[in-house]
């Protein structure tokens, strides 16, 4: 709402802070002020009064020469805009050249509608702006959805006076009324979408361009001047905060104003010229014949004020604010009055503020005003009664403002006020329908007292014992351990594009319905597309790191059920890199390896997962697998398929890792007291070198040393794998495992001999497998 | 001359002691110990000196060879020993893993969290695919409010959406706890706003709700208080002015001065002084009603605030789109502690 601070004073006579201080009180009442531009922003030029020397009528228009001391120049006018021969024309000078609406973003025309006409008393070449405009600011004030009322000078006005004391005027709002025939009747079809409909019927009106204080007013509200009429009900919406609209009485069909619910597919040309298709259940102003306004939101063309406009039909009218803002969305218009409509008007100022129009209307065109206002419905009754105790306001808002205080601002915001026996009694003024119960005066009360004077405190109540954040620190630990690993943690978008998810060969996934974008449409069923993104963007840029990683949730469904759940993705980066500074390259057993750390973060022993090899459309074959943890699928991971890597221009390679944390988190509880072993004794330790055929893994090997610990009980404290290995001098087909078996027990030092036999049943139990031959039994060729 | 003698030792031990190489070495001992040293001088004039003086000089000069002697040798010894050691260039670059870094996000929701854990709130989660009724009925925004329109959606179904802010966890926590209690929710939501250099499709927030009888504005100040100082520094000062949200009575917006004016009002804050950081008040006495609790009994306060925006004020970054490309480059910038 754009409210100028002369416009604040017409309902403000006693108003005398700088406008700053103006804008604090808008700021600490709950109203953002989002900019304070000086009036003269608002026009282009030098302001002149320039004289109408000649006017030669062509057609519809009339050639008019305006002159501003020795300059001169010549204006197609639109016949009914052009003032009288000699008056005084608003002439804006930019450049040398004559603008005659010299208002900002004002696009030049060959031809306009009107010249604007100046007061009298200004002679030619006299500067306007100092002369009628003057130092004025305007100010940009954000009002926010819940304060309909304070889109409105009156509203805000009401709010500066609250705060400063000071009283506040309403604008005249007088007339004198005659007996005209007219014949015109309103029908109220739809009372539930429009309580209150009422119209007067104003003949004998000259259609004329406004007085140049109406055009400034409305100019510095953003707002285009377009005729006497049509600005005048402009002008008092801005005031009051009510829509009004004018008709051509003479294009309603049958004299007869229907208010009724649109038919399916009815049609109207509005004032914007759009044709607008209406749907059942949006409420319409009909003739006989047809809709001529959308109601509350704009007027049809067919009924719009123009030049030959005599007599015109006034509306004003109360329109249910859910009605207005369903028909404007879906018709996809805003307009100043659908937008004040939607939050709401005063029920009880609608005729108040018409009254204020017609005032203006006589003022300015000698109108002839038909006696009585043409009704159908009745405003709703709005008188709230509230009772707020003053230690509830005291206490909720942590201030001693006193009973006093507290009364002064309410009255001045409107509101009727007793006090009894320490309770507010609280009438609430019709305008404010916002507020409905005691929490709301406290907050009328805070406002304008100030929130500064809130006492802080911290909230001291009964302990509450708080909750384990084991989900917070193990993801912290993972983390942690990332980064330190050289990971940079990213954070991608969650919605992802449609393609990038088939990629992944994934059918079920979540759409949104109204994507922005294509590039945003799918709610990611894996960490996947994202992370992949963010190493092509730093592949793009030349950027190197060691690769990425990102916690987060993904969006599952399995038909209608959808569930989301938390997942780690991690990808590791093989970039090309220089000669100097060589490091080993990652794996598919840096994944199993990642893995199996932050399996030991999380408790898990690398014993309890279980790997398989399983492809996936985006991983190379062979290099793919799953990883399961008692029977549910934990993750999976492998290689990204080069041609993937090439088709974006990431060059290396790329390693991809993704496991659920649910799964993880559900393991890993607490089990205390822990059981420690701490032996000092010494350790004794054994290694032994096997081979095996190509196709038999360690894990067979280890399986078998594992069965034959158990079987004895032996000490065993550690178990490594420490070389694989193949080629000469083993045969083809054949390949290698050495391994280091530490013993130590936790009550004596082991004997030479005990150990002895131990690896000795090892090794007969390893040879019994018949797959396995010790190296050091192994008779090779050239041996 | 026993004078002279002493002055020779002084002048020898302090070029001894500028010795650092053996060349250098080698120089003061051909000066003092060799040949060319002034000894056989001193040793010709002592000859026509008398007998009872003689004596007394001869012995100096003795003692003064001897100890010169002496030192020489200890110095060789010492250089010899220093070359022997083996040369420690430090200023080589050290063996190393090199290091990854956290997303700054993350950085910051942390420090939230920690800062709200100490004190005494607990940390709970809500799901990002929400109802209608979680995200705007249960909070007083009933369909066809214009309190909608700042909150544009992404509609999975009819009723189903990505929630546009943490609040409707304040639901969820009120049907799962029973008061008193302190909650903060961390989360992802999403707008449907498109991508500039303040706008982002997908943002974080978090959420904070206290329940407990008598909770009053004087208790939500303070703790936003205390927030404000630990994650900003001392120097911060903290401004709640009144605004609107349908879920809080009264409703504050929270602001805090600009670091670069302190309030005055510089080009880095729009000339405006104040930043604003969250959006809080007073639990509706609606919403508790929907929640199933009654407003007559407990009372409490909620806050919301935007992570992306708290992170760019606190690290200066000018874009919130940096968020989420994840450029290296960016991303380093948050190895050391910030
Ligand atoms: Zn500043």
């Amino acid at each position: 709402m754009r409210v100028s601070y002369q416009l604040l004073r017409r309902f403000l006579p006693d108003l005398s802070l700088p406008p700053g201080e103006v804008a604090a009180i808008f700021l600490n009442q709950g109203f953002v002020v989002e900019s304070i531009v000086s009036a003269r922003d608002f026009f282009v030029g030098k302001l002149y009064a320039g004289t109408l020397e000649e006017a030669k009528r062509e057609g519809a228009f009339s050639r008019c020469t305006v002159k501003v001391g020795p300059k001169v120049d010549v204006v197609l006018v639109s016949s009914w805009g052009v003032p009288e021969i000699g008056s005084k024309v608003l002439v804006g000078v930019e450049n040398g050249v004559f603008l005659f609406l010299p208002v900002s973003g004002e696009k030049q025309k060959e031809t306009i509608d009107f010249l604007v006409p100046l007061p009298t008393f200004l002679e030619e070449g006299d500067d306007v702006f100092e002369a009628l405009v003057g130092d004025d600011v305007v100010f940009d004030v954000e009002v926010t959805a819940n304060r309909g009322d304070c889109l409105s000078v009156l509203g805000l006005a009401r709010e500066i006076a609250a705060s400063c004391k000071i009283p506040l005027v309403l604008p005249e709002a007088r007339y004198l009324e005659t007996h005209i025939d007219h014949g015109f009747r309103v029908e109220n079809q739809a009372l539930h979408l429009c309580p209150y409909y009422t119209g007067k019927y104003i003949a004998s009106l000259s259609i004329r361009p406004s007085p140049f204080w109406i055009i400034r007013d409305l100019i510095l509200a953003g707002m285009r001047p377009i005729n006497n009429v049509v600005d005048i009900t402009n002008l008092v919406m801005l005031e009051m905060g009510q829509p009004l609209h004018a008709f051509d009485a003479a294009k309603i069909g049958q004299k007869t104003l229907y208010v009724r619910e649109a038919r399916e597919n009815e049609r109207i040309v509005t004032l914007d010229g759009e044709e607008r298709v209406l749907r059942r259940g949006m409420l319409v102003i009909a003739d006989a014949l047809r809709p001529i306004a959308l109601a509350g939101i704009m007027g049809g063309r067919d009924t719009e004020v123009g030049p030959a406009t005599q007599a015109v039909f006034l509306e004003a009218a109360l329109f249910d604010r859910v009605s207005v803002r369903r028909t404007a969305r879906a018709l996809g218009i805003r307009t100043e009055a659908s937008s004040r409509f939607e939050r709401g008007v005063d029920p009880l100022g609608v005729l108040q503020a018409a009254s204020r129009a017609v005032a203006l209307l006589v003022e300015e065109g000698c109108a002839e005003v038909a006696a009585g206002w043409l009704v159908g419905g009745e405003p709703p009754h709005t008188n709230r009664e509230i009772r707020v105790p003053l230690d509830f306001v005291t206490g909720r808002l942590s201030c001693a403002v006193s009973p006093e205080e507290s009364m002064r601002i309410l009255e001045g915001l409107g509101f009727g006020v007793t006090l009894e026996d320490g309770v507010l009694l609280v009438r609430v003024p019709s305008w404010r329908s916002d507020v409905r119960e005691a929490i709301d005066i406290v907050e009328e009360i805070g406002r304008v007292h100030g929130y500064r004077n809130i006492v802080s405190s911290f909230p001291s109540f009964p302990f509450d014992p708080g909750n384990v954040p084991r989900r917070e620190s193990l993801s912290r630990r993972i983390r942690e351990h990332l980064v330190h690993r050289g990971l940079y943690e990213a954070v991608t978008l969650s919605l992802v594009s449609e393609g990038d998810v088939k990629a992944l060969g994934i059918e079920d996934y979540i759409k949104v319905l109204n994507p922005l974008s294509q590039d945003h449409v799918v709610l990611r069923p894996s960490l996947f597309p994202g992370l992949f993104g963010v190493v092509r963007t730093n592949a793009r840029r030349g950027r190197r790191c060691l690769g990425f990683f990102e916690l987060g949730h993904v969006f599952l469904r399995k038909e209608s059920e959808y569930w989301e759940e938390e997942r780690l993705g991690v990808f590791l980066w093989n970039y090309p890199q220089s000669s100097l500074w060589q490091r080993i390259p990652w794996d598919v057993f840096t994944l199993k390896g990642i893995l199996e750390e932050v399996g030991e973060i999380v408790g898990i022993s690398s014993r309890e997962l279980e790997w398989g090899e399983e492809p996936f459309s985006f991983l190379e074959d062979g290099k793919a697998f799953a990883v399961y943890l008692r029977q549910t699928l934990l993750g999976f991971g492998g290689k990204v398929l080069p041609s993937l890597l090439r088709e974006h221009d990431v060059e290396g390679e790329l390693y991809y890792l993704e496991v659920s944390l649910d799964p993880l988190e559900k393991i890993s509880s607490v089990s205390l007291p822990l059981e420690f072993s701490l032996s000092s004794f010494p350790s004794v330790v054994r290694d032994i070198a096997v081979v095996v055929d190509v196709t038999t893994p360690w894990s067979f090997v280890a399986s078998c040393v594992e069965k034959e610990v158990q079987k004895y009980a032996m000490a065993l404290e550690e178990f490594i794998l420490f070389d694989v290995f193949s080629g000469e001098p083993l045969p083809q087909g054949k390949k290698g495992f050495a391994f280091r078996l530490v013993f130590r027990a936790p009550n004596r030092t082991l004997a030479e001999e005990e150990v002895n036999a131990w690896v000795q049943a090892i090794k007969e139990g390893l040879k019994q497998t018949g797959r396995v031959v010790l190296r050091e039994e192994m008779i090779l060729s050239h041996e | 001359m026993i004078e002279e003698i002493e002055q020779y030792f002084r002048d020898f031990t302090q070029e001894l002691a500028q010795v650092a190489t053996r060349d250098e070495l080698h120089r003061v001992k051909g000066k003092y110990a060799g040949r060319k040293s002034k000894f056989p001088v001193f040793l010709s004039r002592l000859k026509i000196l008398p007998l009872e003086e003689r004596r007394v000089v001869g012995q100096k000069l003795n003692e003064i060879k001897l100890l010169i002697e002496q030192l020489l040798k200890e110095k060789e010894a010492a250089l010899l020993k220093e070359e022997k050691k083996e040369v420690l260039d430090i200023s080589l670059p050290g063996k190393r893993e090199p290091l990854g870094a956290f997303h700054p996000l993350r950085i910051v929701m942390d420090e939230i969290i920690a800062i709200f854990r100490s004190l005494g709130f607990r940390v709970e989660e809500g799901p990002e695919i929400e109802t209608d009724f979680f995200n705007f009925e249960a909070l007083n925004i009933p369909r066809d409010h214009p309190a909608r329109d700042a909150q544009d959606s992404f509609y999975l179904e009819e009723n189903l959406l990505l929630r546009t802010h943490t609040s409707p966890a304040q639901i969820r926590v009120m049907r799962k706890l029973a008061p008193p209690f302190r909650v903060i929710v961390p989360g992802k939501c999403y707008r449907r706003d498109a991508f500039d250099a303040t706008h982002s499709p997908m943002f974080h927030q978090v959420e904070g709700l206290v329940v407990a009888p008598g909770i009053s504005m004087g208790d939500l100040k303070g703790t936003i208080e205390i927030f404000v100082r630990r994650l900003f520094g001392e120097e911060r000062k903290v401004r709640f002015r009144p605004s609107y949200f349908p879920f809080t009575e009264p409703s504050a917006e929270v602001d805090i001065s600009c670091s670069i004016c302190q309030g005055q009002g510089c080009r880095a804050c729009g000339e405006k002084g104040w930043l604003e950081i969250m959006g809080a008040g007073l639990v509706h006495p609606q919403v508790f009603r929907n929640a199933g609790y009654d407003p007559e009994k407990v009372q409490g306060f909620a806050f919301g605030m935007g992570v992306e925006r708290i992170t760019m004020l606190k690290f200066g970054i000018p874009d919130i789109r940096w968020f989420f490309e994840n450029d290296v480059a960016f991303l380093s910038s948050f190895k050391a502690l910030r």
